[in-house]
């Protein structure tokens, strides 16, 4: 496999679509000045139609060039890559200095069984990726395997060895609980909300306002009954968005690597090197607590995670109770602290008037605007939410690790350890000094640069206790 | 709560800072002089702005010049050790960091014209999730400082 190989041709037509995207732009500008431009004569039907086909003919050599140009090989446990059709770029990535190796393949790439792979390593963002877009799927396997565990010697038997080291696959029902709690069903709604918002635009008003007499005279039932089925549409297509994001979840471990499968349409696996992992988050959301579930995640040093977010998702869905034994199997470094200090009572006022603050700062508006006196009917559940609040937030800490629990809407668990925490900071206001409370937070490092994970009002001796805990300086 | 950090910064940062605010409090000034020489030649402007304006800049300017470096400099403390930075700062909001050697990634040592002139330099601390600063010592002070940390640095294992 030492020899150069160029990817599968079928990046051509995607090159050539990619060019072609560019000249749109210009395109567009030109077509609206040859329709407004009556005078210059090269804004004329055949200056428009020479300028397609000048981008047409530019976007084809140009793709097929950079198709031409680009190649790769692997030599042992390097990967070279040759690309640029002027400018002639070559890089060497070593094994040892790759961070997370990721394969993703769409539709077009399933069709030909292909895939994408992605190699980010450490390093300033942008120059930290390279991607070679379509190869064979058998290729790729080889090339990660090669590049991840660096063993080229490995036989069949070994390698089958390997594989069997710990591995979840998530089944359809915990899927399907998965996506019908996930939560997301705000964000359906608004993408919705926001693609009937660009409709208006098009269509005429009178539709508009046949619909609004229609809603006059079917009365208030039939608007409470069109808002339940608009909720319960995007409920569905929130599960469904799920379930083709999230189908066919397979975490394994196989040696220092951790490998993760999911994705209905776009499966996607990423590589994750399980020593640079430096947090792992367990969220439960609202509609997960009754039933005791939890999500999964973890921060990792360097490199591009999971869709551009700071977190990669480890398990979708688990029971509280089965966390401690998946970790046991996959992360066996990380440690949960059950020793939870919880906040002093004298905290509690301080959540309540944080949530409180800006509904209350409303009020005086109704003065205006007498509407908003609805704001007072969600007043209760804030005091309630920040009641939850305060009850789940919270620190411990143990030999080797510091578990914070912290809630907004979900609740938060964050497990780090000692060797992971950049900094701890306090903050401490006039107001939190009167109660002896202060804000802990802790700086951990997740790509592509860090995260802050942030208890509020913890009683100053627990912060103290903290302290010292991170200390390695002798105290009296 | 254990002990606050009991190294003070450099006396001398009071008079930066105090610098600072004069340099400050002169371009605004100087902006304040600009609108009325503007006025001579664009009649509808209204002379009243320039009241309110010059009351908060003389409010800014004193709290900058008199009350703040002073506090500033009460309320400031570090502590370099062998294992940890340590730093606390503030007097309404105290906040504190605390830094483990092993994770500072790099120092730096920065100064203006007006520090230089005092002998004096910052020292910005960075980890890989964090970056502080503290905001005056003695240029040597700071100099023999990012020798140290660099030392204790390097001995430092190299995970992440």
């Amino acid at each position: 496999m030492s020899e150069f190989k160029r990817q599968h041709p079928v990046v051509i037509i995607t090159g050539v679509l990619r060019e072609l995207r560019t000249f749109i732009l210009p395109f567009l500008i030109f077509l609206i000045l040859s329709v407004l431009g009556e005078d210059a004569r090269i804004f004329e039907g055949r200056g428009v139609l020479i300028f397609a086909l000048i981008s047409i003919g530019f976007s084809m050599i140009a793709g097929v060039l950079k198709w031409f140009f680009f190649r790769y090989a692997v030599t042992g446990t390097v990967i070279e890559i040759r690309s640029g059709i002027f400018i002639r770029k070559q890089r060497h990535i070593k094994q040892e200095r790759i961070q997370t190796i990721s394969l993703e393949a769409g539709l077009w790439h399933r069709v030909f069984s292909l895939t994408a792979l992605n190699i980010e390593t450490a390093g300033n963002l942008g120059e930290s990726e390279v991607q070679i877009q379509a190869l064979p799927v058998i290729e790729a396997e080889e090339i990660r395997r090669r590049l991840t565990t660096g063993n080229t010697f490995e036989t069949a038997e070994e390698s089958a060895a390997n594989v069997s080291g710990p591995q979840r696959i998530i089944d359809a029902l915990t899927l399907l609980k998965a996506g019908l709690t996930s939560g997301s069903v705000s964000v359906v709604m608004l993408l919705i909300a926001a693609f009937f918002g660009q409709l208006i635009f098009f269509l005429p008003s009178r539709y508009f306002e046949q619909l609004l007499d229609v809603g006059r005279q079917l009365g208030i039932y039939a608007i409470f009954l069109a808002a339940a089925l608009f909720v319960g549409v995007a409920w569905v297509l929130s599960v469904i968005r799920y379930v083709i994001r999230y189908a066919m979840f397979t975490v394994r471990l196989k040696g220092e690597d951790l490998i993760i499968t999911r994705g209905l349409i776009v499966l996607k696996t990423l590589t994750l090197k399980r020593h640079r992992i430096q947090s792992v988050v367990i969220v439960q959301g609202l509609l997960r607590q009754p039933f005791g579930y939890a999500t999964i995640e973890v921060k990792a040093a360097g490199g591009r995670t999971d869709d551009a977010l700071t977190s990669t998702v480890l398990h979708p869905l688990i029971k509280m109770r089965d966390i401690e034994p998946f970790l046991r199997d996959f992360l066996p470094d990380v440690h949960w602290e059950h020793d939870v200090t919880a906040l002093p009572s004298r905290a509690r006022i301080r959540y309540i008037i944080r949530n409180l603050a800006l509904p209350i700062l409303a009020l005086p508006f109704a003065f205006f605007e007498p509407r908003i006196l609805w704001l007072l009917s969600v007043l209760p559940f804030l005091i309630l939410l920040a009641l939850a609040q305060h009850a789940h937030a919270g620190t411990a800490v143990g030999a080797r690790g510091m578990t914070l629990q912290m809630r907004t809407v979900a609740k938060k668990w964050v497990l780090t350890g000692k060797s992971h925490i950049q900094a701890l900071s306090t903050r401490q206001s006039l107001m939190q000094r009167w109660r002896r409370l202060s804000t802990v937070s802790i700086h951990v490092l997740a790509a592509p640069s860090s995260t802050v994970f942030t208890v509020r009002d913890v009683d100053l001796a627990t912060t103290a206790t903290l302290l010292q805990w991170l200390s390695r300086e002798k105290r009296p | 709560m254990i002990e606050r950090p009991q190294e003070r910064i450099h006396p001398d940062a009071k008079k930066v800072w105090r610098l600072n605010g004069m340099i400050t409090l002169g371009v605004e000034l100087l902006l304040v002089v600009g609108y009325v020489i503007g006025r001579l030649f664009v009649d509808w402007l209204p002379l009243w702005p320039i009241f309110p304006a010059l009351g908060l800049f003389g409010v800014l300017g004193l709290l900058n010049i008199v009350i703040v470096p002073h506090i500033r400099m009460m309320y400031w403390g570090y502590a370099i050790k062998e294992e940890e930075i340590d730093i606390q700062f503030g007097l309404i909001v105290i906040r504190r960091a605390l830094i483990p050697m092993r994770r500072v990634q790099h120092v730096d040592i920065e100064y203006g014209p007006i520090m230089r002139h005092f002998h004096l330099a910052s020292l910005s601390i960075t980890t890989a999730g964090s970056n502080h600063t503290i905001p005056a010592l003695d240029i040597d002070t700071a100099r023999t400082l990012h020798q140290q940390i660099a030392t204790l640095v390097q001995s430092r294992d190299e995970d992440v």
